[in-house]
């Protein structure tokens, strides 16, 4: 609907094109990118555009601060390059899940929440409105006071007990 | 009330010593088109002079001098003009050789002289049409030349009956009734009728059981207990447990369905205050404070349904609870409730007293109050500044001052209520232990009440004496509720100055030319901020705006985004004037970046996609390269899921500006406006920005206001603004050569190192 102006050149480059990326750890576990025909970067970090709302598209990757380059879709890559990737991701985006919420005490002021993650068992404190992040058409995400994340899926509805909790302390 | 006239003719207000004059210039032959009483003379002392215009000449009279004390030939009478200077002013007219003041005026005249010299051109006008008609050709030209310019803001008045307004009003508290404010408040009952006569009914059940229990408490005494009749003590205890519980359920569904009713009057006042917020002009907004508004919508909406729905119901039902009470009463004994009745006018006397005085202890106690805000709003978001300076000593010693003196108003305002409290806790109780004395004399003398009537009598006390307690202070809770609805409605009653136009032209692009007419402009009657602004833009030309702060550059572009309306001329875009065309779609082709961009409390992808919800994230990403601001967006732990303001006080100027640039960018308009969009951004920045604007600007219409001058370097043509008007308008070589305040700016910059601008082919 929209006339598409296009601003030649300028984003093809930057997005690397599936087909031309390899991912591979040298022998000091470090993660590589090779880039047909533009090189190769050792000690490579990744990162999300969006971590909270498109955890799985635009990943960029960079190298000593350099941006190298964004990755539209993770799924479009080969399998073993993604499986490295995924990987990184995973532990640069430490969100776990919320499965269950056990309990909330409130305090003077604080919350402790007592939660069922994919990851396990956890505490956490919240303070006020703040440390809640309500992603617009998507999840919540909690920051405690230490700046731990946990994702509160939308789309998948929690029991009744974790459901009222929730609406009553987030 | 009419607005008080001061031009007269003939008319029954024509002060006496004018009226000769003028008959004196009519028998002589000379028809006397207007005049006008001034309230001060040439010397500036209080004592009358009068304007008289003829059809030959402008005369000055004065009561007490047989002949004209100035005058002037209309002939030679080139241009009126009024100055206003600090508490006075004056009318010119301007001759071929030199400039005559005529009249000399105190500043609560301005608006009618405002008007008188309408007038005064008006005839001026027509004269010259008739006499030579190129001549007028000329005048009708450089009439806006020489603007006249209260100095500073001139007070509102209001359009009805002339009094003044508060600055921050639109309609005035006189011209608003009381009726018709109560009118308006319940008008947002009606939706809800069958919820409010529910309230009603079951409101009256409750009163009517309350008003029972006395009357069942006698036949329990008297009947019952003193009668030794245990079957019916049965049957009394019974009804009466029964009646308690009912009294305790409706009370329970009475209060669910006023919550209910409540909220939703209050809910569709909210709703109608801010939906109309949003369409005011910018105007409105520019005197409003954000906090008053916010008040507006918040509290001064909840103040008002309190009272429409509580207040009001309370009233209706306290009547009919009294009328009840008293007629049984009556019939029980007319001598004790006369007794009753007896403190009574001493206790109103006692109320209005009160009513009187307790505003001025609240009033003082508010101001306070305000006063403690305001420091807080001043000290806390400004504490850099505080610290800056060292100056928290301060701050904390002023705020202790100012906490301290509300903490004693307060004192003393709700020892003032005490004091009432106790004088009608006293008057009450005094008619009560009376009906005690009288009532119980009566009892044991015999003849007169029963036990059990006389303690009836004292329960139905209780009930009487609730309504009346609740009369005295309605006319507060009234004035309150009044306020309120005066500043809501005020808020209501504003009229959308620019209008949004849904009907008008639709415009989809902008194809030729954008046109200013002969603009003039000035924010709320103050001075001109632009004056006579005439160019012709082509569509697809980048413009460059140039000029010292305050010479109107941001306010050219404020009124070509229609934020305000010109004062006098016009803008034409494609032929269309722009005041006509429908503002949503003309919106639709406009992005722009403003000097002080805002961001808004969400993420920054949000934020980019502010003017486009539907792109998705890869449009957005393209857009924050082309602004420069993905990499640092990527520097963020959270990237593009940053909130934007909680990081806000954490982003640089800099930062911010780019984020709104993407956000401009995204939107990919046909006209793009920057207001230096890039002056807090360091200069490598600014270059790389630069060069992404530069493929941006190729096709479409863009306005620049720019301090360096770098900045421009892609500019097609340049407008040079000083002091509120245009000084030049072309090309950068153009100007180099003929403006030399443009020279001196281009010399300026290149000496300080900056990049000198590009000569444009
Ligand atoms: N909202 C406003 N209300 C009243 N006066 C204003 C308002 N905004 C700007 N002005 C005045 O208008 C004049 C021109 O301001 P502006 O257009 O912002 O200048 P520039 O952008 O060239 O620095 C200044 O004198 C300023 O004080
Ligand atoms: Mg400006």
């Amino acid at each position: 609907m929209r006339p598409k102006r296009e601003t030649p050149g300028m984003s093809e480059e930057y997005y690397i094109a599936p087909e031309d990326l390899t991912v591979f750890h040298d022998e000091s576990n470090n993660l590589n990118v090779r880039v047909k025909g533009r090189g190769e970067w050792a000690k490579v970090v990744v990162r999300l555009a969006c971590p909270y709302s498109d955890p799985e598209h635009f990943v960029g990757l960079l190298h000593d601060g350099e941006q190298i380059g964004m990755i539209r879709d993770l799924s479009d890559l080969a399998e073993d390059s993604r499986a490295l990737l995924k990987q990184a991701l995973i532990k640069r985006y430490h969100i776990p899940e919320v499965a269950r919420i056990l309990s909330v005490r409130e305090t003077s002021n604080a919350a402790v929440w007592t939660v069922e993650t994919d990851k396990g068992r956890r505490e956490f404190m919240v303070r006020d409105r703040h440390n809640f992040r309500r992603i617009k058409g998507r999840d919540l995400i909690i920051v405690d006071v230490d700046g731990n994340r946990f994702r509160v899926r939308r789309g998948a509805p929690l029991d009744r007990e974790s459901q009222k909790l929730l609406d009553l302390h987030a | 009330m009419s607005k008080k006239k001061t031009i007269v003719w003939k008319l029954d207000s024509t002060p006496f010593w004018m009226r000769e004059r003028l008959d004196e210039l009519e028998e002589n032959g000379e028809p006397v088109a207007f005049c006008f009483e001034s309230d001060m003379n040439i010397a500036g002392e209080y004592e009358p002079e009068a304007l008289v215009v003829t059809h030959e000449r402008a005369l000055v009279i004065a009561p007490d001098r047989e002949e004209p004390l100035r005058e002037v030939p209309i002939p030679q009478i080139a241009l009126a003009k009024a100055k206003w200077l600090m508490g006075n002013g004056f009318l010119l007219v301007t001759t071929w050789n030199e400039n005559v003041e005529l009249l000399r005026f105190s500043s609560s005249l301005s608006g009618t002289v405002e008007e008188m010299k309408e007038e005064l051109d008006r005839f001026l006008m027509s004269r010259l049409a008739w006499e030579c008609p190129d001549e007028h050709e000329k005048k009708v030209k450089h009439r806006d030349d020489e603007e006249s310019t209260a100095e500073g803001e001139k007070a509102r008045r209001c359009p009805q009956c002339g009094q003044l307004l508060p600055p921050d009003r639109d309609i005035c508290r006189a011209c608003l009734s009381a009726r018709a404010v109560m009118s308006r408040m319940l008008a947002y009952l009606k939706p809800y009728k069958a919820m409010v006569a529910v309230t009603m009914c079951l409101t009256l059940v409750m009163a009517g059981i309350s008003c029972s229990v006395p009357r069942l408490s006698r036949t329990l005494l008297d009947d019952a207990i003193l009668g030794q009749n245990l079957d019916l003590l049965k049957v009394v205890v019974a009804t009466l447990g029964v009646l308690l519980l009912l009294r305790a359920g409706t009370a329970a569904v009475q209060r669910l369905v006023t919550t209910r009713l409540a909220q939703n009057v209050i809910y569709d006042l909210r709703q109608a205050v801010y939906s109309h917020l949003q369409r005011l002009s910018m105007e409105y907004h520019d005197r409003q404070s954000t906090g008053r508004l916010i008040a507006r919508v918040m509290s001064d909406t909840a103040q008002l349904q309190q009272f429409a729905v509580g207040t009001v119901q309370q009233f209706i039902v306290d009547i009919l609870m009294l009328v009840i009470v008293l007629g049984w009463m009556m019939m029980c004994s007319v001598r004790l409730t006369v007794m009753l009745w007896f403190p009574l006018p001493v206790f109103f006397l006692l109320v209005k007293w009160y009513h009187n005085n307790v505003h001025k202890v609240l009033r003082k106690a508010w101001r306070k109050r305000a006063a403690m805000s305001g420091h807080l709003a001043d000290t806390i978001p400004g504490i850099e500044m505080v610290k800056a300076f060292s100056q928290e000593e301060r701050a904390i010693g002023e705020f202790r001052s100012i906490s301290s003196s509300y903490r004693t108003e307060l004192v003393r305002a709700v020892g003032f209520s005490a004091q009432f409290m106790l004088a009608f806790m006293v008057l009450t109780q005094v008619g009560t232990v009376l009906v005690y004395w009288f009532g119980g004399r009566g009892t044991i003398e015999g003849g007169g009440f029963t036990v059990g009537q006389l303690f009836m009598f004292i329960g139905w006390i209780a009930l009487m004496y609730a309504p009346v307690w609740r009369f005295a202070t309605l006319t507060e809770q009234f004035e309150n509720a009044s306020t309120s609805a005066e500043r809501v409605f005020d808020v209501l009653d504003t009229e959308v100055v620019v209008a949004a136009n849904p009907k008008g032209h639709r415009l989809t692009g902008i194809e030729d030319s954008i046109r200013f007419e002969d603009l003039t402009f000035s924010y709320d009657g103050g001075p001109a901020v632009l004056k006579n602004v005439d160019l012709e833009v082509k569509a697809g030309e980048t413009i460059g705006i140039v000029g010292p702060s305050g010479s109107g550059k941001t306010t050219l572009i404020k009124l070509l985004c229609r934020f305000y309306d010109p004062t006098r001329g016009r803008i034409m875009v494609d032929g269309h004037d722009l005041a006509e065309v429908e503002l949503a779609s003309y919106r639709k082709l406009l992005a722009i970046v403003a000097q002080n961009p805002t961001l808004l409390r969400d993420t920054i992808l949000e934020n980019i996609r502010y003017g486009r919800p539907e792109a998705g994230i890869e449009e957005v990403i393209h857009a924050a390269r082309t602004a420069n601001a993905h990499d640092f967006i990527m520097q963020f732990p959270e990237a593009y899921d940053t909130d934007a303001r909680e990081q806000g006080s954490r982003l640089s100027g800099g930062e911010r500006q780019r984020i709104c640039i993407a956000r401009a960018v995204l939107k990919d308009p046909t006209l793009l406006v920057l207001d230096e969009a890039t002056s807090a951004v360091d200069t490598k920045n600014e270059k790389l920005i630069q060069n992404a604007l530069d493929k941006l600007i190729q096709d479409r219409t863009t306005f620049i206001i720019a301090h360096r001058l770098s900045t421009l370097r892609n500019a097609d043509r340049i407008i040079m603004m000083k002091e509120s008007r245009v000084l030049d308008f072309g090309t950068h070589s153009q100007l180099m050569t003929r403006c030399d305040p443009y020279r001196e700016l281009v010399e300026a910059q290149s000496e300080l190192g900056a990049e000198p601008i590009r000569e444009v082919a």
